[in-house]
């Protein structure tokens, strides 16, 4: 007997059927799955007729587009406004929560400086003095709350100071 | 797409596959009971995900079947040991694996006990190529293995089968 009339032999086995009761259990769970499937069409005011898609409608998406950049914009200006009238810190080892420094037509502001990393680049000479190159990352976050409407913007700037400090040679 | 299309598209799946899916299920779990389960929750998992699948999508059917079959064999461990019951072993006897003549009967319980008497991973692959009619590539996709691993498998459990049913055809070698 060679492997395919051994094979043959095994096919004409027919594995028993399952009880009739398994379809219904079956159909019993799928509908669910087939109105979820078709819920889309039905939530439509207007109900589209056969073999026609019913496309999204195209001034939400461009609504949505604009409102993101006018956020996207105004973000950009109070940002660069801070960052253009910034005095130069000092490095802050910890974070620190400073006094409002800016105040723009009735707005308060509060600006909390985190430092988030720092890196010891080692030494370097400077007119044959060495000293230590740190990086230091800070994470800024700026609240301004408008007390006339309760507006309030809250936006972060990332920020890295090289800071060179004296090394005394004993 | 139409629910009664879908409707009839999984009606005829199970027409076509419902008996080699409980025979691949039983692999894991001999009650006949609990092989049903864990094909229901494959068949439903699967339509649920893939309403519009086709005959190219049927090998994943089979690994739903496997999927679903240990999920309920982890479940059941488990609940066994929270209730520190006594394990009750459901024989395949009482519900047979084949749909046989009286003719076939004797050769359908050998059949059965050679494929028992395997290692998993080769009667999971003898059941679906010999009953399921998958091809090798199929079965390779079902189980996640390459095929040259799904050919050697097939290739010793047939050699194995062929001893365990017919000794005497080796005896004369």
């Amino acid at each position: 007997m060679n492997e395919s009339e051994f094979e043959h032999e095994l096919r004409a086995l027919r594995p028993a059927a399952p009880a009739p009761s398994l379809v219904k259990r079956i159909a019993a769970e799928l509908p669910a799955t087939h109105a979820i499937t078709v819920a889309p069409s039905r939530t439509l005011d207007h109900a589209p007729a056969a073999g026609v898609v019913a496309r999204p409608e195209r001034g939400s998406t461009l609504l949505g587009l604009l409102r993101g950049l006018l956020w996207a914009g105004a973000g950009a200006a109070v940002a660069s406004f801070i960052l253009l009238n910034r005095e130069p810190q000092a490095p802050v080892p910890s974070p620190t929560t400073t006094a409002p420094s800016m105040a723009v037509s009735g707005t308060a502001d509060e600006t909390v400086s985190e430092l988030i990393d720092s890196t010891d680049e080692g030494l370097i000479y400077d007119q044959d003095t060495p000293q230590r190159q740190m990086r230091l990352t800070y994470l800024e976050r700026h609240v301004w709350t408008n007390p006339q409407t309760g507006a309030v913007i809250e936006f972060e700037v990332p920020r890295e100071d090289i800071v060179l400090m004296p090394v005394a040679m004993q | 797409m139409d629910s009664n299309h879908t409707d009839a598209h999984w009606r005829t799946c199970y027409e076509q596959l419902a008996p080699k899916l409980l025979l691949f299920a039983r692999q894991w779990l001999p009650s006949m009971a609990d092989a049903e389960d864990a094909v229901q929750n494959a068949f439903v998992r699967f339509w649920r995900h893939q309403p519009q699948a086709g005959a190219e999508h049927y090998p994943l059917l089979y690994a739903a079947v496997r999927t679903s079959a240990l999920d309920l064999i982890r479940s059941r461990d488990r609940r066994e040991k929270r209730e520190a019951d006594d394990r009750v072993d459901v024989s395949r006897a009482d519900t047979p694996v084949f749909d046989t003549t009286i003719d076939q009967r004797e050769h359908a319980e050998a059949v059965q006990a050679a494929l028992d008497q395997l290692p998993q991973a080769q009667r999971e692959v003898v059941v679906l190529k010999v009953w399921g009619e998958l091809t090798f590539a199929q079965i390779a996709q079902a189980l996640g293995e390459s095929i040259n691993t799904i050919a050697s498998r097939y290739r010793y459990a047939l050699e194995a089968m062929r001893r365990h049913i017919k000794p005497h055809d080796y005896e004369r070698v």
